[in-house]
């Protein structure tokens, strides 16, 4: 926000910005329980309140920088997510990010003389709207990773089936190794619908000025994919069974040379 | 990894031999003069080979690991969207 935009801002309109959002930034004068009368703020009485505004601004404002941060790594060290999403988050994050470092650049800028309180709540009410780095980019990112990584697990474990049952298969088909077999094919097969109904697509279209209105894709692909993570979780101890059952066959059929009695291990020495 | 990281643990890896990582604690490996064990002689005669397949479901140390890891990112992943989801960014405003 500039100086002759903020110079704009009169005291009433951002009274009517600021009350819904609750008891943020000096809707009131804090020493009078007044509204300002004017978008100046009277020279020393509110000096303390908003040095601790703006304070408060800063500080919420590098926590968001620090968090597009932190969700730019996690996206560029992503190794299961699909190019396609790669590239639709990492253009997310970005103007998000570029958007955040203006709007603190323009408070950091920001003086008594230059910016009064009901100002800087409209700069924080900004800071929320127009970017919800927390509710929206954050579970944007989040969400995407999840489907992306289920889908990874889910086709490398559907890719290996074959080679599953032609281990128990060589293990003369074991009842338990068969059973859990069986289960993991079922298990996987919910898991691939459960990612699937995670429709990324979707959750990548939730704007920030959208919300909470069109929350709805988070909320649905966050239940479809945490069904499908319990249907991998189920698969993953199938496997587990199937390999120690396999193995227990090879212990049991093919003991350590010390056991056996065939004759080629001596036959060969 | 931690599938993947037990696997590693019992000593088993693709190529090894399942009789010597079967052989009870203590037991000492034979060896002949010409430096041979005999869990390598036995291995090269038996009709079901004791490589990694068996030892690992089908499955290589490789898939193993894709298959843990593609799960605990996942599981990560889903435990930051909660945490994002509680999140009260107008909280964050007030003063």
């Amino acid at each position: 926000m500039t100086t002759l935009r903020r110079v704009a801002v009169s005291a009433t309109a951002a009274l009517t910005v600021l009350v819904p959002a609750g008891a943020s930034y000096a809707a009131t004068n804090s020493s009078s329980g007044t509204p300002p009368t004017s978008g100046q703020n009277p020279p020393a009485q509110n000096d303390a309140r908003w040095q601790e505004d703006h304070q408060k601004l800063l500080s919420d404002l590098q926590a968001r920088v620090q968090t597009l941060a932190k969700l730019t790594t996690s996206v560029n060290n992503d190794e299961t997510l699909s190019p396609q999403d790669k590239s639709a988050l990492s253009g997310l994050v970005a103007n998000e990010t570029n958007g955040i470092n203006q709007l603190l650049a323009t408070v950091q800028a920001a003086t008594p003389q230059n910016t009064t309180i009901a100002q800087l709540g409209a700069d924080a009410k900004e800071m929320v709207d127009n970017y919800r780095v927390y509710l929206v980019m954050s579970r944007q990112v989040h969400l995407t990773e999840a489907a992306d990584a289920q889908t990874t697990a889910e086709t490398k474990i559907e890719s290996n089936e074959s080679k599953i049952q032609a281990a128990i298969n060589r293990a003369g088909n074991p009842p338990d190794a068969v059973s859990a077999y069986n289960d993991l094919v079922h298990q996987v097969a919910n898991a691939t619908q459960g990612t699937g109904n995670a429709h990324i697509p979707a959750v990548l279209a939730v704007t920030p000025k959208g919300y909470p209105g069109d929350e709805g894709p988070l909320t649905s692909a966050r239940s479809a994919l945490g069904q499908a993570r319990t249907d991998l979780t189920a698969a993953r101890g199938d496997l587990v069974t199937i390999r120690n059952v396999v193995a227990q066959h090879d212990s049991t059929n093919h003991p350590s040379p010390g056991q056996t009695t065939s004759g080629t291990s001596s036959s060969a020495a | 990894m931690v599938l993947a990281s037990a696997i590693a643990a019992t000593g088993c890896h693709s190529g090894g031999n399942v009789a010597a990582h079967l052989r009870p604690p203590g037991r000492s490996v034979p060896v002949a003069q010409d430096g041979s064990t005999a869990a390598h002689r036995a291995s090269s005669t038996l009709t079901v080979p004791l490589q990694g397949p068996a030892r690992y479901a089908g499955l290589s140390l490789t898939d193993w690991e894709s298959i843990d890891q593609a799960l605990s990112n996942a599981q990560s992943a889903l435990a930051q969207s909660d945490t994002d989801a509680s999140h009260d960014e107008q909280g964050d405003t007030t003063p």
